[in-house]
């Protein structure tokens, strides 16, 4: 079996926390910008003391709403300064932050503050407090909602206000590495989603394990944008990151005013998911050749994959700088500009990027470290770096981090930023531990004999979107099937912008509904392409997606014009389906749903 | 172990002769299940039983399973040759209406005649009886005298109590697509030997495990 650990790591004093590195430097520099978001056309500075102080008074407010150490309360909103402040001062109280998307559905939120029994519920709009309503009957452990947009924390300032401070200096001077700081529920691919207990030691690990690996990189100016949900651990772990190591968090408003965005605030540093380096890399190209300079464009790319893969080879070939030079005029000032111009540190995560366009954005002058990890380890337990940057692979193992493959290829891991389990799930957690210890990944990969680790397939059956987003087919399909009309559904979007849905009729069922809805004399070919039977579908998938966030929802689908059979090997000998056989015969239908 | 006369079944006209494998087994428990060749008449059957799998089950044995086993996959499965596409059911002959209550199967590699797809699949309200042993091991053995050495099968990874125990005796297990492994499982080259052989123990292991509830094949 073959193993691979990275750098030796410093042990964390056992009373350190996630309020430490902000409290340090409060107290080092009180008046140092710490975060910026945006006010019209401009992005407003808030120092460093202002957020410590308000997490303070905040935190006050949810003492004196009953958190006691250990509660949970659960925040539902989108990446805002809010969203940061609210997070500290729950962790201020001695609570547990339990992070829910702005797009999960009623059923899902339901559940999430339901299973981590929330004290209580912080939302961001009045839209997702109606929303919360039908379900509040059932969720007596919840004792009260507050709403951001409404006052949330101005209500709990006043709250708080006869709450003393030595309550907080208690609260925090209880917390340590082994207390828990925040359950974040990720699906499985069967049942319901899962609580994932991450420590306020295995955070500060795992920012203190980035920062041994790009610490370096990070200049006395850098700022990073914040766009990406802070329910999501990639992001919660890179505003860590961010604090700890001073970078200037900017917050975005919405990933949809994100190329705006990225204009007015310049940021220097950037997380990121794939998807996010493949749009912006489809904007110029598809902007290159609508200006009828698509040639020029495309040997542009292929100079700055060339560039790049020279570079890492320790020589580039004068002709091949002579034309990076030419061409960094033409385009590549182009693409760093659709960035804000400024941006040199780029992190992927979340899902593979590829090694191609690692290697293009590397040859625009954008360096690119791409990572590997999971929610239940904090989540990074890999990072490329520089000296050990190496596009195809996910780089090696953190300080501190330990990784073997096991005999079927499954990629174990072992450091200080595992997860302790899932939350009252000792079934679950059982299950992705071994003998040994070690937390079974559910991927699979190989590590190559300089320790850099490779994904090459997954155990699970997820489907991992461009967004990085997993997403379990199986309950999708099941919720399809139940309906009368269909008879099989693959849900496909590895690596794409979003999920579909690929369904078979019921040959039986569709010539009564047929007949019931009209449609009796027309030919089935004819009745597959109706609009009736598109609306019919397309409810089913509306039901289907209650169960799911809007990242998780089916926004396409196409009805196929037979079922799916053995002799053309979508389904094996003894009726199994073969998604990829399935996603191989239908390729033109499902890249017409992704060009559309 | 006894042979079974009175409810002996009979292979339909014009099929291929495989009544060498009926007979009925003693289990531990003290109860007795007919192991016959699955025929084209236990259609209804096949159909009914399998509103009986739970979903869990379903989802183990056939991955994306459909709500209900529509008539051109039913045909399917009772098409049976005997010699290419093999089945085997297993009736609890102990109760009064003498149910099916599992079924094993194979289906020749088109490209590779000496390798055959496998799967069974135990009623839960069934499991821990060993009948999946049973099964398996006239399974084996019928494949053996059909020329056939190697077994593979899809099984979710998420079936690990199975994987571990096809693991244990040698199986070969790969990663195929997201969520799914690749088995295979080389079968003892005589017959004579397969009371005895590893892939025997296997099959013990595999099938007790089945018995769980937890797996389906």
């Amino acid at each position: 079996m073959k193993t691979a650990s990275g750098p030796s790591l410093t042990p964390l004093a056992q009373d350190e926390h996630l309020l430490k590195p902000l409290l340090d430097r409060c107290t080092a520099e009180p008046g140092a910008v710490l975060a910026a978001s945006r006010d019209g056309d401009h992005f407003v500075d808030v120092t460093v003391k202002e957020v410590v102080d308000t997490v303070w008074r905040v935190a006050k407010g949810f003492v004196a709403c009953g958190v006691a150490p250990g509660d949970r309360v659960a925040l539902m909103s989108h990446t805002r300064l809010e969203w940061m402040i609210l997070d500290f001062a729950i962790l201020a109280a001695g609570g547990v932050t339990v992070p829910i998307y702005d797009t999960s559905s009623a059923e899902q939120v339901q559940w999430i503050v339901g299973d981590s029994e929330a004290l209580l519920f912080v939302v961001e709009t009045p839209a997702m407090l109606a929303a919360f309503a039908p379900a509040r009957a059932e969720l007596p452990a919840c004792s009260k909602v507050l709403t951001i947009d409404d006052g949330a924390l101005a209500e709990l300032q006043q709250l708080g206000e006869n709450v003393p401070d030595a309550v907080i200096d208690e609260r925090i001077a209880a917390l340590g590495i082994d207390s828990l700081a925040t359950i974040i529920y990720t699906s499985g691919t069967t049942g319901r989603p899962k609580g994932c207990m991450l420590t306020h030691g295995n955070l500060r690990y795992n920012a203190a394990q980035s920062f041994e690996a790009l610490g370096s990189e990070v200049r006395v100016d850098d700022t990073g944008l914040l766009f990406l949900p802070l329910a999501h651990a990639l992001t919660k772990g890179n505003a860590l990151f961010d604090i700890q190591t001073g970078i200037t968090i900017g917050f975005a408003t919405d990933i949809a005013h994100l190329a705006k965005e990225l204009q007015l605030f310049r940021p220097t540093t950037m997380a990121a998911v794939p998807r996010i380096f493949e749009k912006v890399y489809n904007a110029a190209s598809n902007t290159a050749h609508h200006e009828r300079k698509g040639p020029i464009f495309d040997h542009a790319v292929a100079v700055a994959i060339r560039w790049s893969r020279e570079r890492t080879n320790g020589r580039v070939w004068p002709w091949t700088a002579a034309e990076h030079l030419l061409f960094d005029r033409l385009v590549y000032r182009k693409v760093r500009h659709a960035f804000g111009g400024r941006l040199r540190l780029c992190f992927s995560g979340g899902g593979p990027l590829g090694e191609r366009l690692t290697h293009f954005f590397a040859g625009v002058g954008i360096t690119i470290y791409e990572g590997y990890g999971l929610t239940e380890t904090s989540p990074a337990l890999t990072l490329a770096r520089p000296g050990a940057w190496k596009p195809g692979t996910v780089g090696r193992p953190l300080a501190g981090t330990s990784l073997m493959i096991a005999g079927d290829g499954e990629i174990l891991a072992k450091g200080p930023q595992v997860f302790r389990g899932y939350w009252r799930n000792e079934h679950a957690t059982a299950e992705v531990f071994d003998a040994d210890g070690w937390f079974r990944t559910g991927d699979i990969g190989e590590l190559d004999d300089d320790g850099f680790l490779r994904i090459t397939g997954r155990k699970k059956e997820l489907i991992v979107t461009a967004a990085g987003k997993n997403v379990a087919p199986a309950p999708l399909e099941d919720r399809l099937r139940a309906h009368d009309l269909i008879s099989q559904a693959v849900v496909v979007g590895d690596a794409r912008p979003f999920i579909a849905a690929l369904i078979t009729i019921d040959p039986l069922a569709i010539s009564d509904w047929a007949a019931r809805n009209g449609l009796g004399d027309r030919p089935i070919g004819e009745v597959l392409l109706s609009e009736q039977l598109d609306a019919a579908i397309q409810s089913a998938v509306d039901e289907a997606n209650l169960s799911v966030s809007r990242a998780e929802s089916i926004r396409k689908f196409v009805v196929l014009g037979r079922d799916l059979t053995i002799d053309s090997g979508e389904l094996t000998a003894t009726l199994k389906v073969r998604r990829a056989v399935v996603e191989q015969a239908y390729a033109p239908q499902i890249e017409h749903i992704y060009a559309g | 172990m006894n042979r079974s006369t009175a409810d002996a079944a009979r292979n339909e006209p014009g099929e291929h002769r495989f009544d060498d494998l009926e007979r009925v087994h003693l289990l531990a428990d003290g109860g007795h299940i007919l192991v016959r060749a699955l025929r084209a008449s236990d259609r209804l059957e096949l159909a009914e039983r399998y509103e009986e799998l739970s979903a869990a089950s379903r989802r183990l044995r056939f991955f994306n399973p459909a709500e209900h086993l529509s008539g051109h996959l039913l045909d399917y499965l009772v098409d049976v040759d005997g010699y290419h596409r093999f089945a085997l059911g297993a009736q609890a002959i102990d109760e009064p209406a003498q149910p099916g209550v599992a079924v094993a199967r194979f289906a020749r590699d088109p490209h590779d005649p000496t390798t055959a797809e496998a799967a069974v699949t135990v009623l839960e309200s069934h499991c821990n009886r060993g009948i999946g042993t049973v099964l398996l091991m006239s399974l084996v053995e019928a494949a053996l005298a059909r020329g056939i050495t190697t077994f593979t099968a899809s099984v979710l990874w998420e079936n690990q109590v199975l994987l571990d125990g096809l693991r244990a005796y040698g199986a070969v297990v790969a990663p195929a697509e997201p969520g799914v492994a690749a088995v295979r499982v080389t079968l003892p080259r005589g017959a004579e030997h397969y009371e005895e052989s590893a892939i025997s123990r296997v099959l013990r292991t595999v099938a007790t495990r089945l018995g769980s509830g937890r797996s389906s094949g």
